[in-house]
């Protein structure tokens, strides 16, 4: 252990330690008094920062702007409101229109059936006063009068909700209404109960000038920003727009209280991913994200959905009958419910070989961007060969050897799905060629044919050999960005890799699992790269994992190159009967601008060669080079992209927002919404990612599929 | 009859408004803009170096609030948070992703230190706006995690959530950028002195 990391931990904590201090009135020298040992230096940085909370520009200034800054907002919301009032008028009255006479023709239509009905069953009376709708009155909010001339007994019953099986013949004491004509079936009039907002008049009133509202009347206003502010003298209409709008534009419809008000159309990221390239899939997302954010889960179950132009008249009616039974409610301040926050993205997961043609246009997409990305890697003509043995089981660690024109152009070895991957237009050589001709070996066995790109990109073939399933050696290192950010995910690893190596043990089959570490900063810091070849013992491994610090790293990159080379050239991978995985967990690219490094481009294709399945794990503050890079390597070794992020949108977490406009968000396809990992969780994605790879062992090719 | 008007500032809490914007409340953005400008003006101010730019930077924040009232989108957990991002956003956008100014630039733009006892290392970094232009000599992500921290007095868990780190990176990166920071002053410092 270096004092030396010790000692910047220690200055953090300390210094964070007399920040909160002074926060609640300490001074700084009561904080330092502390700290001997690390006074002045804890001294001159706790000063500093008291210099940045002095630094603001004086107020005249910020003032000025804020006037300025005031007008141009206002001004903004003129226009915003002098928009809606211009076009609400004709879209609302339409709709009033179209659902009124929808509710009227049902009514007048049920009415007839019902009256039907009655006069055609049997033994029916020929000559009744009954004048009463019966179904009006199962919605008597808004039907609220009925005009019968029934007995008082079928007056009660029809009071009720239910329809009577028979309606008794008039009272001799009940009054006709005046204009009722015996027999006749009268047209109830729709009349609201007292509470409910009227109905504004045809072509008439809507306010000039937007006049804030209660809470209530907002709701069922359209859900355009501005909209809920447009308040017509008489209330809103209860119903919704008939008129087509725009996509997420759909105005707000009055839903019944308890309900969620504004449509649940997803409003689009302020960046929106490039085309073709799959949205990122909402997970348990940033984010946030960058992510970045799932549609907001659906709308309650009990909420009924709002009434359109074709619903079912029946649907119209009772909703319009619960919207002004419920106006007198609204009318009233109450609680709104709760919003669903949009799902928290934690992690998502990537295999590109699985999704080729996404992870192409992702590609190609991200060059067109930055074309002068040093390291584009083509990859364009993948061609699968898989390897299995007489019982059709895959072959790990079969040599792979590709010649073109009488060279040999590539070599690979397949990985515990007996799968290798080579890339003709990786060099001008072999772009050039369409045949190519494949040796595959193993131990003893071996086994050639010929490639033809016209015909095909996926290629089998047996080896005659026999596989030990039961006995697997497993060759696990980390590869660690040990910079200051990433102290939360050493930390992770270092709680928890005696029970990673516990749950390995416990896999089936018999399971010699290694552990190494590389760690990196960068050039200039304590150290570039620091190397613990394997242990075998998990105790030594957890034990030097112990020993790492995260500190470090001034600017975005750090040294990967150097890094990979090292997790590759210089630690003692065995032989071809080896699970090799390296899990790479960071959250800063390569440096790309440094004389004398490495090339990851390079590396990548050397650890494929030598048969090493590279797992990058990106945290939080990746960007979008980064990614891309990353993916590169994971595509390339037939391994996964996986990254983590803070962006914690758990409702139950305060203090953190989801995505804002402007996030930047990676382009990802998140490969399945089930398999989402937090970074509390990153010991149980590195387990299952192992699973995986053992479990590829013991089943035939055939039924893993492509 | 003098009838006096008194208009009373919007008190509400932040909850209140996100509630109301929510509901496209237009008081709502505008309580939101009377309370937070000055905050993220000084913040993109001295991120940004130019006031004008930095006022229309932030007129870019307020109008996102005003496309997004009403809406899913409107910030419901945070506004501070949700403001700030917001803010960064712009910025980044503005100028992207990263700034790298090395510090052989100090010299030609750092102001000459004030006259104090050059026994005493902070005194002399005691000019306000020697620290505005050693700020700005910092990293992107320095620079953030100071101005927030510091600047704008954020906790450590606003400041994260902003800039999308977990607490401990954050607490780490203020160490870094203090540290760097009071190299840059102490540096130009001692060229000054050494003439």
């Amino acid at each position: 252990m270096v004092d030396h990391d010790r000692t910047e931990h220690d200055l953090v904590e300390a210094l964070n330690d007399c920040l909160e201090r002074i926060d609640t009135g300490a001074t700084i020298d009561e904080c330092v008094a502390d700290y001997p040992a690390y006074s002045k230096r804890l001294r001159d940085l706790l000063e500093v920062a008291d210099l940045v909370q002095h630094v603001d520009y004086p107020p005249i200034e910020v003032t000025t702007a804020q006037q300025r800054g005031r007008a141009r907002l206002d001004d903004l919301l003129h226009d915003v409101r002098k928009n809606k009032v211009e076009d609400s008028p004709s879209r609302v009255r339409f709709g009033v229109w179209l659902v009124g006479a929808a509710s009227l023709t049902f009514i007048v239509a049920m009415s007839g059936l019902i009256a039907f009905m009655f006069y055609t069953r049997p033994n029916a009376p020929t000559d009744i006063g009954l004048t009463v709708t019966p179904l009006v009155a199962l919605n008597q909010t808004v039907v609220g009068q009925l005009h019968a001339t029934e007995t008082d007994v079928a007056r009660n019953r029809l009071a009720s909700t239910n329809i009577p099986d028979e309606v008794l013949p008039p009272a001799a004491s009940a009054t006709p209404k005046p204009g009722a004509d015996d027999g006749v079936l009268m047209r109830p009039t729709l009349t609201l109960p007292a509470s409910a907002t009227p109905m504004p008049e045809s072509g008439g009133g809507v306010a000039d000038d937007v006049v804030p509202t209660s809470v209530s009347r907002m709701e069922a206003v359209s859900a355009t920003p501005m909209e809920a502010a447009m308040v017509r003298t008489g209330g809103p209409s209860p119903f919704a727009s008939a008129t087509p709008t725009a996509p997420g534009t759909e105005p707000m419809t009055a839903l019944p209280t308890g309900s969620l008000a504004p449509s649940r159309t997803p409003t689009p990221l302020a960046t929106p991913p490039a085309p073709g390239s799959e949205p990122l899939t909402m997970l348990p997302p940033s984010s946030m994200p960058p992510p970045t954010r799932t549609p907001t889960p659906a709308v309650s179950e009990t909420t009924p959905p709002p009434p359109s132009s074709t619903a079912n008249p029946v649907q119209l009616t009772q909703m319009a009958g619960d919207n002004a039974a419920n106006q007198q409610q609204q009318t009233t301040e109450t609680p709104l419910p709760e919003l669903p926050e949009l799902l928290p993205l934690n992690a998502g997961e990537i295999d590109d070989n699985a999704r080729w043609d996404t992870y192409l246009t992702y590609r190609q997409n991200f060059l067109s961007r930055y074309p002068s990305f040093p390291h584009p890697v083509e990859v364009m003509g993948r061609q699968i060969i898989t390897v299995s043995d007489n019982e059709g089981f895959p072959v790990l660690g079969a040599r792979v050897r590709i010649f073109g024109a009488d060279q040999l152009i590539t070599e690979t070895r397949t990985d515990a799905r007996g799968r290798a991957l080579f890339f003709p237009a990786i060099d001008d050589t072999s772009a050039a060629l369409d045949n190519f001709r494949v040796v595959v070996d193993k131990d003893d066995a071996v086994a050639e044919f010929t490639i033809n790109l016209v015909d095909g990109s996926t290629w089998a073939t047996t080896l005659d050999t026999a596989q030990d399933r039961e006995t697997v050696a497993l060759d696990v290192l980390f590869l660690l960005d040990s910079t200051g950010s990433m102290s939360d995910e050493i930390h992770e690893l270092q709680s928890n890799i005696r029970a990673i190596s516990a749950q390995i043990d416990t896999l089936p089959g018999d399971i010699d699992t290694r552990y190494g570490l590389v760690t990196y900063r960068d050039r200039g810091d304590d150290y570039v790269t620091r190397i613990a070849d394997f242990f075998p013992d998990v105790e030594a491994f957890q034990e030097r994992l112990s020993q790492v610090r995260a500190e470090g790293g001034g600017d975005d990159p750090e040294s990967l190159n150097e890094a990979l080379h090292n997790a590759i050239h210089d630690v003692s991978w065995r032989g071809d009967n080896t699970v090799k995985l390296i899990f790479l967990v960071a959250d800063a690219p390569p440096h790309l601008d440094y004389p004398n490094d490495y090339s990851y481009a390079d590396e990548m294709q050397i650890a494929a060669e030598r048969g090493i399945k590279v797992h990058p794990i990106a945290s939080s503050g990746l960007d979008q080079v980064g990614e891309f890079i990353f993916r590169q390597i994971a595509q390339y070794t037939q391994g996964n992209f996986i990254f983590l992020t803070y962006e914690d949108t758990d409702p139950q977490t305060p203090g953190v927002e989801p995505g804002v406009p402007g996030d930047e968000r990676p382009d990802l396809s998140v490969g399945s919404p089930e398999q989402s990992y937090t970074v509390e969780q990153l010991d149980l994605l590195v387990l299952r990612l192992i699973e995986d790879e053992l479990a590829a062992l013991r089943q035939q090719v055939e039924a893993q599929g492509r | 009859m003098l009838m006096i008007l008194l208009v009373l500032p919007d008190v509400s809490t932040d909850d209140d408004l996100m509630r109301r914007l929510r509901r496209a409340d237009e008081t709502a953005i505008v309580a939101v803009y009377e309370r937070y400008f000055s905050p993220l003006y000084q913040y993109a101010r001295l991120k940004v170096g130019d006031s004008v730019l930095a006022e229309d930077l932030i007129s870019n924040v307020f109008y996102e609030l005003l496309r997004v009232t009403g809406t899913d989108s409107a910030p419901h957990t945070n506004l501070r948070g949700w403001l700030f991002r917001v803010a960064r956003n712009e910025i980044a956008q503005h100028f992207g992703k990263v700034r790298h100014l090395p510090l052989a630039d100090l010299e030609e733009w750092m102001p000459a230190p004030a006259e104090t006892n050059p026994e005493t290392q902070v005194t002399l970094f005691a000019d306000t706006e020697r620290v505005r232009h050693a700020l700005r000599m910092l990293t992107a992500a320095h620079q953030e995690v100071l101005l927030l921290r510091f600047g704008q007095r954020l906790s450590l868990k606003e400041t994260a959530d902003i800039m999308g780190k977990s607490v401990s990176a954050i607490k780490s990166l203020q160490f870094r950028a203090l540290d760097t920071l009071r190299q840059i002053l102490y540096e130009s410092d001692m060229e000054a002195a050494n003439g």
